[in-house]
C-alpha cells in the first residue's frame, strides 16, 4: 500500500496516496475546474503534461502552478479558482 | 539576495530517454552533470516512474540514480541569463546554472486541435489524459473516446483501460490505406515497433478502431455529454465522459528558439553529432525528429559522447539513429493530417484558450504579429504553445517567437538570477585587473 498525503484542497482536507499529482487530488475531491477562463468559462486540464497552463491553481500561497506537474505533499494548501 | 551560479560541465534540459541516456553517458566519462527536468522526477513522457514501472526504464532509472549526475526534478528552465548561463526555477526556489556543453532534450507535445465545444471541461490531450491517469486521476469507470491520430493513441487507451475506463472507440484520422503502407515501411525499420502495435492490437482486441474517422464537435456545458465523429461521410454521435484527442506530436522549441538554435521544418537543426547551429548546444530527442524512444535514447548518447570527445564510440550509433530518423519520417507520412481536420473550428470556436480568442475574431489576420497586438492571440499564460502549434498546422503560420521567461516566472526568480551572473561577471573582471 502506498503511504498517504494529506492535502487540504479549497479548505477540505483530502488523504490521496503519495505520488497523486495536485491535478489529480483535485479530480479526487470532486473538483474538475481549476479556473475560469479571460471570459468567465469553467476549465479544467486539459493537456496533462504541464504545457497548456489550463490545470494552474494556487499551492502553498503561490498562484499559477502548473496542478500537473505538481506531487502532493503533506500539507499542501490548494487553492482552485473555480 | 544574489544566490551563487551551479558550475556544471553539462546541463541537460529535460529527463526524458534523451536526457537520461545523455546524463549517464556523460558522467561516465567523469563530466560534472546537472539534468533539469520540469516534472517532479525523472522519466519524461515513457518512463515516467510509476509503480509498474516496466523493466527497460527501470534499467536506465537505475542507471542514472548510480551515475553520479545531478538530477534536479520539480525544476524548470526559464531563460538563459546570458551565453553561458540558464535560470532555473523550483515551487519555492531558483538557480543559476553555469555550462560549458548545454544538450537540450525537451521532447515534444500533443497536437491539439480547435474544434467546437473543445474547451469544455472533458476534453483532454490523448497521451496527455493517460498521462494523468498515471498520477492518479480518476479515469475508473469513466466513457472515453480517444480520437486523433498517430500510434500514441493505442498505448494512451490502454492505459486509461487499465485504471478501469471504458474506452467507446479509438478513431483514427489516418485512412487504412496510408496504415498499411507505413506498417510494410515498419518490416525494414522497426520491426520491434510491429511487433509492439500488434500487442497493443491485442490487448485492445475488444475495443473499436476506426481508420479513417475523426472527431468533428464536442457538445456539453459544465461538462462534456457527447462528441460527433466523422467516419466514411457519417456523423456518428457518441454519449460519453471524456473526449482524449491527440493528433501526434509537435516539438517543444521554446528554449531552443530562445537560445538562437537554427529551426527548419519545425525541428531543431543538428549535424549527424547532434550539434545545433549554436556552439556548445547540442539537442537530442523528439525536438530534432519525432521518432520515438529509441532514436531518443541513441541521439542523446551520441550528444554526450560527443561532448566527452568519444567519437569512436559514437560512430558505430550514426547508422541506427539515421534510420530510427527514418522510421520518424515514415510516421510522419503516414499520419499526415487530412484537410478535414485542420478545417473543425467554426466562427464561434475559441482558437487561443488563454484569451478566449474565437476563429471569428482571427478572420482579419494573416500573421501572429497582428493577431497578438489586436486580439491578445497566444499571450496568455501558455505563450501560445496550445494556439502557436494549432495555427501553424491550420494557418501556415510560423510559430510566434519565442520570448523570456519560457513560462510564468516570479520576479524574484528573474531578479536574484540576473544580480547573481552579473556579480559573478564583476568578480571575474576584478580577477582580471
Ligand atoms: C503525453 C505524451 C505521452 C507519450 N507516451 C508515449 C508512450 O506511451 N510510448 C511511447 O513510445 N512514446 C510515447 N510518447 C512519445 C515520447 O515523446 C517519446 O517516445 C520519448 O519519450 C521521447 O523522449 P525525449 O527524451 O525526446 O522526450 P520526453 O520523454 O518528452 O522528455 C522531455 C522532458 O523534458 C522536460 N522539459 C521540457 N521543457 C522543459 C523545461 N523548460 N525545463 C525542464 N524540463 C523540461 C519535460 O518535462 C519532459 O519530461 C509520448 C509523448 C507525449 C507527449
Amino acid at each position: 500500500m502506498p503511504r498517504l498525503v494529506t492535502v487540504k484542497i479549497d479548505g477540505i482536507e483530502i488523504r490521496v496516496p503519495s505520488g497523486t499529482s495536485v491535478a489529480a487530488a483535485l479530480a479526487l475531491a470532486g473538483k474538475q475546474i481549476t479556473h475560469r477562463s479571460v471570459t468567465g468559462q469553467q476549465r479544467g486540464p486539459f493537456c496533462g503534461i504541464g504545457v497548456c497552463l489550463a490545470c494552474r491553481v494556487t499551492i502553498n500561497g503561490q498562484p499559477g502552478c502548473r496542478s500537473c506537474k505538481v506531487s502532493c505533499q503533506e500539507g499542501m494548501e490548494v487553492i482552485t479558482d473555480g | 539576495m544574489a544566490k551563487t551560479i551551479l558550475d556544471m560541465d553539462v546541463v541537460i534540459v529535460g529527463a526524458g530517454p534523451a536526457g537520461i541516456a545523455a546524463a549517464v553517458t556523460a558522467s561516465r566519462f567523469g563530466l560534472k552533470t546537472a539534468l533539469v527536468e520540469d516534472s517532479p522526477g525523472p522519466g519524461g513522457q515513457v518512463w515516467q516512474e510509476t509503480p509498474s514501472g516496466r523493466p527497460w526504464s527501470r534499467r536506465w532509472l537505475n542507471r542514472l540514480r548510480a551515475c553520479g549526475a545531478q538530477v534536479l526534478g520539480g525544476t524548470t528552465a526559464v531563460c538563459p541569463v546570458d551565453q553561458r548561463t540558464l535560470l532555473v526555477e523550483t515551487l519555492d526556489d531558483h538557480h543559476v546554472l553555469a555550462w560549458r556543453h548545454l544538450i537540450l532534450a525537451t521532447g515534444a507535445r500533443e497536437l491539439l486541435l480547435p474544434m467546437p465545444g473543445w474547451t469544455v471541461p472533458g476534453v483532454f490531450g490523448a497521451a496527455g489524459l493517460a498521462r494523468l491517469a498515471k498520477n492518479g486521476w480518476p479515469v475508473a469507470g469513466k466513457k472515453v473516446v480517444v480520437a486523433g491520430s498517430g500510434p500514441l493513441l493505442l498505448p494512451a487507451a490502454l492505459t486509461l483501460k487499465r485504471y478501469g475506463a471504458r474506452i467507446a472507440l479509438i478513431a483514427e484520422q489516418a485512412p487504412i490505406g496510408r496504415l498499411i503502407g507505413f506498417a510494410l515501411a515498419c518490416m525494414y525499420l522497426a520491426p520491434a515497433k510491429l511487433l509492439q502495435a500488434w500487442l497493443y492490437g491485442l490487448r485492445l482486441a475488444n475495443v473499436r478502431y476506426k481508420m479513417g474517422c475523426w472527431p468533428a464537435s464536442v457538445e456539453g456545458d459544465v461538462c462534456l455529454k457527447k462528441v460527433s465523429l466523422v467516419h466514411k461521410g457519417l456523423k456518428i454521435a457518441i454519449d460519453c465522459d471524456i473526449l482524449a484527442c491527440g493528433f501526434g506530436l509537435v516539438p517543444n522549441l521554446e528554449l531552443a528558439r530562445l537560445l538562437g538554435c537554427s529551426i527548419q521544418q519545425g525541428v531543431v537543426c543538428v549535424d549527424q553529432w547532434q550539434r545545433t547551429s549554436v556552439p556548445g548546444i547540442y539537442a537530442a530527442g523528439e525536438q530534432t525528429c519525432i521518432a520515438g524512444m529509441e532514436h531518443a535514447i541513441l541521439s542523446g548518447r551520441i550528444a554526450a559522447l560527443v561532448i566527452a570527445g568519444q567519437y569512436q564510440e559514437a560512430r558505430p550509433m550514426l547508422g541506427a539513429c539515421s534510420r530510427a530518423r527514418r522510421f520518424g519520417h515514415a510516421l510522419a507520412r503516414a499520419f499526415a493530417l487530412r484537410p478535414e481536420v485542420l478545417g473543425l473550428a467554426d466562427q464561434e470556436t475559441i482558437i487561443c484558450r488563454c484569451e478566449d480568442v474565437t476563429a471569428g475574431q482571427l478572420q482579419p489576420y494573416t500573421d501572429w504579429r497582428k493577431a497578438r497586438l489586436m486580439k491578445r492571440c497566444g499571450m496568455g499564460p501558455c505563450q501560445g504553445r496550445i494556439c502557436g502549434a494549432a495555427l501553424s498546422h491550420i494557418k501556415a503560420w510560423p510559430y510566434p517567437t519565442a520570448r523570456p521567461p519560457l513560462l510564468p516566472t516570479r520576479i524574484a526568480t528573474l531578479i536574484e538570477g540576473t544580480m547573481a551572473v552579473q556579480k559573478a561577471a564583476n568578480e571575474a573582471k576584478g580577477d582580471q585587473i
